[in-house]
């Protein structure tokens, strides 16, 4: 029986797991995600009525922002940028600094947040006539149907050898090796879902933002990678060739900097190469149509 | 009731209270030390806490004698003889304790796993020297496997004999993992041409072509598990170009792959089918760091995954009881590697593991996995091999037989730069790899496990602080790295690039360089000086393997393929013509000259080596003989043994060592009626 409603719920994407992991106390249906789908955008979860979920993750963004950080409730701003909320049924654990292990307890926090939604869940389930655990069960379940695969490059890689140029070929090459880019985004997902320091928050001396611990912040995936700039989670780098040239510096240098990133010294044709692989992360979207 | 009587029952109780208060403080020490021994792998730490708890508890004899035999593992893992005493100790002093006894027994014994549980083991003969062994026949007779060419054979159990299905020098390629079909009448095997691999299947009669049933040039290896009792699917794993595993499913009509799961870059030792097809059980790392594993079960359909077994210990898959009412697995939780099963029903697992046999698994046995019947199949390893020092007279070039210790198991042992610890590599029970080391012969050993899954070829820096190997990490990367000799923390200091493989790394006298051999898509043969601080190279010797052509002999068995002068001047190594019968030991001498013959022989098999060299780098050892650099008579060295090998010189040129034995499969044993009763009757 559950796999019948997930399979109505969910259609796994070309190179994607088929194993989707699903809580057995917040099995898929296509009535509780297309509830979180509304919910989702549904404004009323916010205190002023002028922000959803959506605001700040757009579905024609990947579920991003195009903004470095996004205005909350009252214009008031918030302190890392949204992320992608991509292929997040596979993840482990979630905010930029992992605090939090399941999608159950993730989707209730920005409702919540001062920054964010700043709503009690009591007033948020009068508001919308529904328990704050049903509200959570259904915008988990939306949000685990938000999934990208069948990009060029899964393609690619199940055979089809004419879905990447040659260009992004040798991007894949680079990704795999002298980019050292698989030691932290790797899997179908393109993360390890682990924190590592890479010392995009250390300035000055010090870190502006701690994350998990000594600057470490969680590794996000690169699907859909080129509609979701811009980059890491203070939203610090606008583009991906700033991303690349960050990483082929080798990160900025601080005393907690992972041992992985380190000066990568590509050519300006492995850089384009890289970018051109990237950018062929972008395939269909479910969960947006 | 009377005051006398209440204040009894109350000291009764009080009584009873203390005692299961003390009973479980020797569990939870013995269990603390379990961790000390098999989680943070400090064996010395965990000999100290267990003889703690032998001299505390002697009255709690459950405990005490399972503290002596893991005391007793402790001490056979770092090779030192006291784990025999402890054993026998054990035997002697402990007969009412039955699984201690038939722990202490077994290891004592070295053949067959004792009885536990009522199963029933059973020799069914000798095993095919294989490079890879498959999985048994459905019906027990036959078991295929990948010899040590490439070639896939079946070996028929009743009869001895083997038969090729497929030959690897007509077929250009090799052959690797392979499973039967539940009907017995195929074999699905994996295939590794150069470069790519895929999955085929070949009829057992050996009579039709091989049907290629997967293939992509984006996936290293496609290696199948297990075959479906309906037929329908292989479950196989992937390791794909990141070096990440994909657990999948391959159809066995057409091919077509189903990716049910992605893992880290280690992934599954073995993966299992229910009897009833729904599911399917495998065994993956408790963490990215972890060398232990735990046992899930997935739903074929990908609707669900189950945690069957999440233990502190090395817990792996081995199969299912006929039924599929029981799951089965190997784990070391109680010291030892033993069989152990647990309940499932309706998709769930109830209960908890019971041990349905003592001294089981992959201590010293090579799974092959289970017959229609239930019926466990599993190769006995030999005896392994073990590290040898002995003093060798040099005019008569005869090891002093007198002198001959053998002290410890391992290999490749290897003396510091000062000449007063032995290093060796250890194949450990858990599948892991350590490098021991020993202060003189006699000494204390350290063990050091760096988050290595494979190293060869450790070499001393020459101020004894670290170790260069060729080794993979636990991301799958190989390369050459630094192994520190006191943390074991590793360091990456040439990468394999795709296309080509790096290795037998030497660092030079003064530490700044190393040596090393790149081979490039099996075409191009170099050795490479680097410089360590700022990466620059330069290629010392170069040769193209084209047909017809030099090609430089690879490293093999025992030998790094070639092998550095102790002053840093001399470099030696093998060459034979492609498809020729003859080898040459060349030497170079760094800073100048040409490449220079020294020592050439018959030698079909390619079995000539670049050894050791002499301390003072006036002669090296190599085919059994030491050849002098100056030109003279190359001298035979009699290692007394023919299955000897991996010689080094100690630093005062008058002792040697070197390694014994091997670790290749002997028998073929089978496990029977290993359920316990109350399990079998439920």
């Amino acid at each position: 029986m559950m796999m019948l409603l997930l399979a109505a719920a969910v259609a796994i994407p070309l190179g994607l797991d088929l194993y989707l992991p699903v809580p057995e106390d917040n099995p898929m249906s296509p009535e509780r995600v297309a509830m979180g789908s509304r919910l989702f955008s549904d404004r009323r979860l916010s205190r002023d009525g002028s922000v959803s979920c959506a605001s700040c993750h757009d579905p024609y963004r990947a579920f991003s922002t195009a903004q470095q950080v996004s205005p909350g409730v009252f214009g008031r701003m918030g302190r890392r940028n949204a992320p992608a909320l991509i292929n997040r049924a596979y993840g482990r654990s979630f905010f930029w600094d992992g605090r939090v292990a399941t999608l159950e307890e993730q989707v209730l926090k920005p409702i919540q947040d001062p920054n964010e939604m700043d709503l009690p869940l009591f007033e948020a389930a009068a508001r919308v006539g529904l328990a704050a655990d049903e509200i959570s069960r259904a915008l988990a379940s939306f949000v685990r149907s938000i999934l990208s695969g069948d990009s060029p490059f899964d393609r690619f890689i199940n055979g089809n050898r004419d879905a990447l140029t040659v260009q992004q070929q040798s991007g894949l090459q680079i990704f795999r090796g002298k980019g050292n880019c698989t030691a932290c985004h790797v899997g179908p997902n393109f993360t390890d879902e682990k924190l590592h320091n890479t010392g995009v928050a250390w300035r000055d001396s010090h870190f502006t933002d701690d994350g998990a611990g000594r600057g470490a912040f969680k590794t996000p995936t690169l699907r859909e990678i080129a509609r979701t700039a811009p980059y890491m989670h203070d939203g610090t780098l606008t583009t991906l060739e700033e991303v690349v040239e960050f990483y082929d510096r080798g990160g900025r240098p601080n005393p907690n900097l992972d041992p992985e990133i380190r000066p990568l010294r590509l050519s300006p044709a492995e850089k384009q190469a890289l970018l051109a692989f990237l950018r062929a992360l972008s395939g269909r979207i479910k969960g947006r149509e | 009731m009377t005051k006398f009587s209440k204040t009894l029952i109350l000291a009764t109780v009080l009584a009873a209270a203390l005692a299961v208060r003390a009973d479980d403080k020797a569990d939870v020490l013995l269990q603390a030390a379990m961790k000390k021994e098999t989680v943070d792998g400090d064996l010395s730490g965990a000999i100290k806490q267990y003889g703690a708890i032998v001299a505390k508890y002697k009255s709690d004899r459950a405990v005490t004698a399972m503290a002596l035999v893991h005391m007793a593992e402790c001490y056979q893992k770092l090779g030192d003889a006291q784990s025999g005493k402890l054993y026998e100790r054990v035997l002697r002093e402990y007969a009412d304790q039955k699984e201690a006894v038939a722990l202490a027994r077994a290891k004592l014994g070295g053949g067959a796993p004792a009885s536990l549980a009522g199963g029933v083991t059973r020799l069914l003969g000798n095993a095919p020297a294989g490079r890879r062994l498959g999985l048994i026949s459905p019906d027990g007779r036959y078991v295929s496997y990948a010899d040590w060419s490439g070639n896939l054979k079946l070996r028929d159990l009743s009869s001895g004999t083997d038969r090729e299905l497929v030959n690897a020098t007509s077929s250009k390629g090799t052959a690797s993992n392979s499973v039967f079909s539940p009907d017995g009448k195929h074999v699905a095997y994996s295939w590794y041409k150069n470069p790519g691999s895929d999955l085929r299947i070949i009829d057992v009669t050996g009579s039709s072509t091989p049907r290629v049933l997967y293939a992509n040039e984006d996936v290293n290896s496609t290696n199948p598990r297990d075959w479906s009792r309906d037929g329908k699917w292989i479950a196989v794993q992937l390791s794909r170009s990141d070096r990440t595993r994909q657990l999948g499913l391959v159809s066995a009509a057409d091919g077509k792959l189903r990716i049910l799961k992605s893992v880290d870059w280690r992934g599954s030792t073995a993966m299992s089918f229910s009897p009833d097809g729904r599911y399917l059980a495998y065994d993956l790392p408790a963490s990215e760091d972890s060398e232990q594993r735990d046992v899930f079960v997935l739903a074929i359909d990908g609707s669900r995954e189950v945690a069957a077994v999440v233990h502190p210990a090395n817990d792996v898959v081995r199969g299912w009881t006929p039924d599929g009412k029981h799951l089965l697995f190997t784990s070391d939780r109680t010291g030892s590697s033993s069989l152990w099963s647990l309940s499932f029903d309706a998709g769930k697992f109830q209960g908890s593991p019971e041990l349905a046999r003592a001294n089981f698994g992959a201590d010293w046995y090579s799974a092959m996995g289970q017959t229609r019947s239930g019926a466990l199949y599993f190769a006995v390893l030999g005896g392994g091999t073990l590290v040898s020092t002995a003093s060798l007279d040099r005019d008569s070039g005869k090891i002093v037989e007198s002198s001959i210790q053998q002290f410890a198991e391992g290999l490749l042992p290897l003396w510091s730069p000062d000449g007063k610890y032995l290093a060796y590599k250890y194949f450990r029970g858990d599948g892991g790899v350590s490098l021991l080391i020993r202060a003189s012969e006699s000494g204390p050993t350290r063990e050091l496990r760096p988050k290595l899954t494979y190293f060869n070829h450790p070499r001393w820096s020459p101020d004894g602080r670290s170790f260069v190997a060729h080794a993979t990490d636990f991301k799958g990367r190989t390369g050459i790295y630094k192994i520190d000799a006191q943390t074991a923390d590793i360091e990456a200091i040439v990468p394999e690039a795709p296309g080509e493989a790096v290795f037998s790394p030497w660092l030079t006298p003064d530490g700044k360089k190393i040596i090393y051999r790149r081979d490039t898509r099996g075409e191009a043969y170099s050795l490479i000086e680097r410089e360590l601080t700022s990466g620059s190279e330069r290629t010392l010797v170069s040769l193209v393997g084209l047909a017809g052509q030099t090609v430089m002999s690879p490293n093999c068995c025992n030998s790094p393929g070639f092998s550095l002068s102790p002053d840093g001047r001399q470099l030696a190594y093998v060459t034979r013509e492609r498809g020729g019968n003859q080898s040459a030991l060349t030497v170079l001498t760094l800073g100048g000259g040409e490449p220079r013959e020294l020592f050439r022989r018959d030698d079909p098999e390619g079995r000539m080596f670049a050894g050791a060299w002499t301390p003072d780098s006036q002669a090296i050892m190599s085919f059994g003989n030491l050849i002098p650099l100056d030109g003279g008579e190359p001298r035979r060295i009699d290692l007394l043994r023919r299955d000897a090998g991996g010689l080094q010189f100690h630093p005062d040129g008058k002792r040697v060592a070197f390694s014994v034995g091997n670790s290749s499969p002997e028998q073929v044993w089978v496990l029977e009626n290993y359920l316990p009763t109350r399990s079998a009757s439920r």
